[in-house]
Parts: structure tokens; sequence; C-alpha cells
């Protein structure tokens, strides 16, 4: 039998949820799961629990990167507030956001300064007319806007290390 | 006129609202749970380069799970620690001269290496401090083994101080859990080892 494989740049957000809830062990670890009776969500938002029943939010898109991070955000910021506990029963607010998308989002590095979120690499692909999704460990990418520095701290390099010191850590 | 049918809803929603303050936490991080505890702070070095990977693990992140796995790894010990993660801006460092055991979160590449040991070297004024070193947004073994070997080599020859490797850790992931857990469980380690039990400990009633 042949297997025809080919990317899938359309998908609806109900197919995507489905993919991204079938393979929630393989994004999360071994005992993720749904978290339940939560209110309705963009349907690109899922709230989990990692293997520690840590509560972490998922945002996804096919295609879009930046729409997945800022959905993401969107929903943590709302699920984050004060009173959201009082009318929730057992709920905890995220501490982290996982955004999917096929490439790191513009800004993530920024945003991840002051925000817990995190991006992994996933493909929708069409396998013989099915979905399937491709989970790749993200390599070393940087984002397509350029990084901001976040903690560099030049001046205190300046005047704390000696010129030998400087040179020893002057390349790897 | 308003709907009678949303007065129940309406009254629940004012009771809770009347009855908010005995519920709301001022210092979300650590929670209450109404039983005397201990809180541990461990201070956390950010060596975080402005390179820094957006697939690797992020510092904030890295704090609430490491945290957050610290307080299950020891939920078992009584009294019941509460295990908080706490960033030091270089700035302060004056005010950590009682903490044995420092974690350094370092960008896997060279500036990320020099921003460890700036801080390493800025924090080693105390005596009897010890470091552990955690790197991250490595793309392979390689990398990460230059890493370390620069930075432990540095720390050695100029400072003549030993660290405590405790490798690379990915972004989260599938196996993201264990590696989550042996590290906590290092750390755990180190830090009995190394703290230095009369520090003022801040005691949680």
């Amino acid at each position: 039998m042949t297997l025809q494989i080919h990317a899938v740049s359309e998908i609806d957000s109900s197919d995507l949820r489905s993919l991204v809830v079938d393979n929630l062990g393989a994004l999360l670890g071994t005992g993720a799961r749904l978290v339940e009776n939560m209110p309705q969500m963009n349907g690109c938002c899922l709230a989990t629990s990692d293997t520690h029943d840590g509560p972490v939010l998922l945002s996804f898109d096919a295609v879009d990167p930046q729409r997945a991070l800022i959905t993401g955000l969107t929903w943590m910021d709302q699920l984050s507030g004060e009173m959201v506990p009082l009318f929730l029963q057992e709920f905890h607010p995220p501490t982290g956001l996982v955004v999917l998308a096929p490439a790191a989002p513009p800004g993530l590095t920024l945003f991840s300064g002051s925000c817990p979120v995190n991006w992994q690499r996933i493909q929708v692909l069409s396998v013989n007319g099915e979905f399937g999704m491709l989970i790749e460990r993200a390599v070393e990418e940087t984002t397509s806007v350029e990084p901001t520095p976040q903690e560099s701290h030049p001046t205190i390099i300046e005047s704390v290390l000696s010129t030998e010191e400087k040179q020893h850590f002057s390349q790897l | 006129m308003h709907n009678p049918a949303w007065r129940p809803a309406q009254l629940h929603t004012e009771r809770l609202a009347s009855i908010q303050h005995h519920f709301i936490d001022n210092h979300p991080v650590v929670r209450n749970t109404g039983k005397p505890g201990v809180i541990h702070t461990l201070p956390v070095h950010m060596a975080i380069a402005a390179g820094h990977p957006a697939s690797a693990l992020q510092p904030h992140y890295l704090v609430s799970a490491l945290a957050r796995q610290l307080n299950l790894q020891t939920s078992a010990v009584a009294p019941h620690p509460i295990w908080q993660l706490e960033d030091i801006p270089l700035e302060r460092r004056a005010t950590y001269t009682n903490q044995g055991f420092i974690l350094v979160f370092a960008t896997a590449n060279i500036e990320g290496v020099r921003l460890a040991y700036t801080g390493i070297k800025t924090l080693s004024a105390t005596p009897s401090r010890r470091f552990g070193v955690l790197f991250s947004g490595a793309r392979d073994a390689e990398l990460v083994r230059r890493c370390q070997e620069r930075l432990a080599s540095g720390a050695r020859q100029f400072l003549g101080i030993r660290l405590h490797e405790l490798g690379h850790l990915s972004a989260p992931g599938p196996d993201f859990s264990v590696d989550l857990a042996r590290l906590a469980e290092e750390v755990h380690r180190l830090w009995e080892t190394h703290s230095i039990h009369n520090q003022p400990e801040v005691v949680h009633t």
C-alpha cells in the first residue's frame, strides 16, 4: 500500500482540536489530560493538566503562529483573574502557556520575559486522506522578529570581568 | 425589568462577591494551606542571553514548573515545606547573603556562559556558596558539553569554585516531566546538602 502524505494548510479548528486532544500525551507527557468543566473558550485553546496536574494552557494554530500566541495570551489573561477561581470549582489559573504552531511566533522571546510561555512545533499532515500531526522537538530557532535583549548586563560584565576572564569567555 | 430567572444567579454572584476577601490570596505563589509550614526560597540567577531561542525553556516557565515539582516531591515531608524560586538581580546580591545554594539558569551559548560566570563571580563573594548550573537552548549535546566545560573551567581557574552540573532542560515536550522530576530531585539534594540550615526561614501560618 502506498502512503500518500502531504502537508495540510487548511484544517477546521474542530479537526485540529481533536488532533491536539488525541496527542496530549505526546505533547505534554504521559498522563496529560483536559481540564473538565471549563467555560467555552476559543476553538483553538485548551485548558489542560500536565503529568503532575499542573495547569497548562495550550493554544494552537496549524498555519499562523502569531494568532496562536495572541489567542493563548488573551486566554491566559482571562483565566488568571482573581475572581475566576470563585466561579469555577477546583480551578487553578494556568501557570504556563504552550503555543503549538508550525513556526516560532514573532515576539515570543520578548513575551516570554514576562509570561511563562513556550513554543512547540507541529505540522498537520494528510496521510491517505486522514489527518495526522507531526510533533517535532523544536531545534534552536529564533523568531522572525529580532529578539529584544532581556537580561543582558554588558555594563556589569565590563566592570566585573578581568582581561583574562574576558578572553576565556570570548568563545566556546 | 430584570428577568426573574436570573435572580438566583445574581444572588449567588452577590454572595460570592461579599465573601471574596476570605478566598483571594494576596500571594498567589504561596497558597495558605491553613497549616503551619516553612517556606524554602531557592535563589535563581538568570543568565539569559539576548539570543535565547524561542524554542528553549523560558525562565518564567522554569520558575513555575520547578517550584511546583519541588512542592510535589516534598509534599509527604512534615512539616510541609513550601518551595518558591526567586530570581536574583545582581544589583540585590547583598540581600541574599544567607543562601547556601544558588541555581544558575543559562542560555546555552557563549553569551549565556559569560552571563552565568559574571553572576557566579559576583555572588561568590560570600564564602560557602554552591552553584548548580542548568542550561537550555542547545541544538545538540555537543554544544551543552562545550558550554559546561567553558563555564566550569573558568570558575575553577579564576574563582577556585567547582560547579554542580545540572545538565540541559528543553522546552516542555514528551520527556519534560521526567527531566523536570530528575532536576527537582537533584536540586533538592544539593539544597539539603549546602543550605545554611540556620538561615532565617519564613514561617507560614
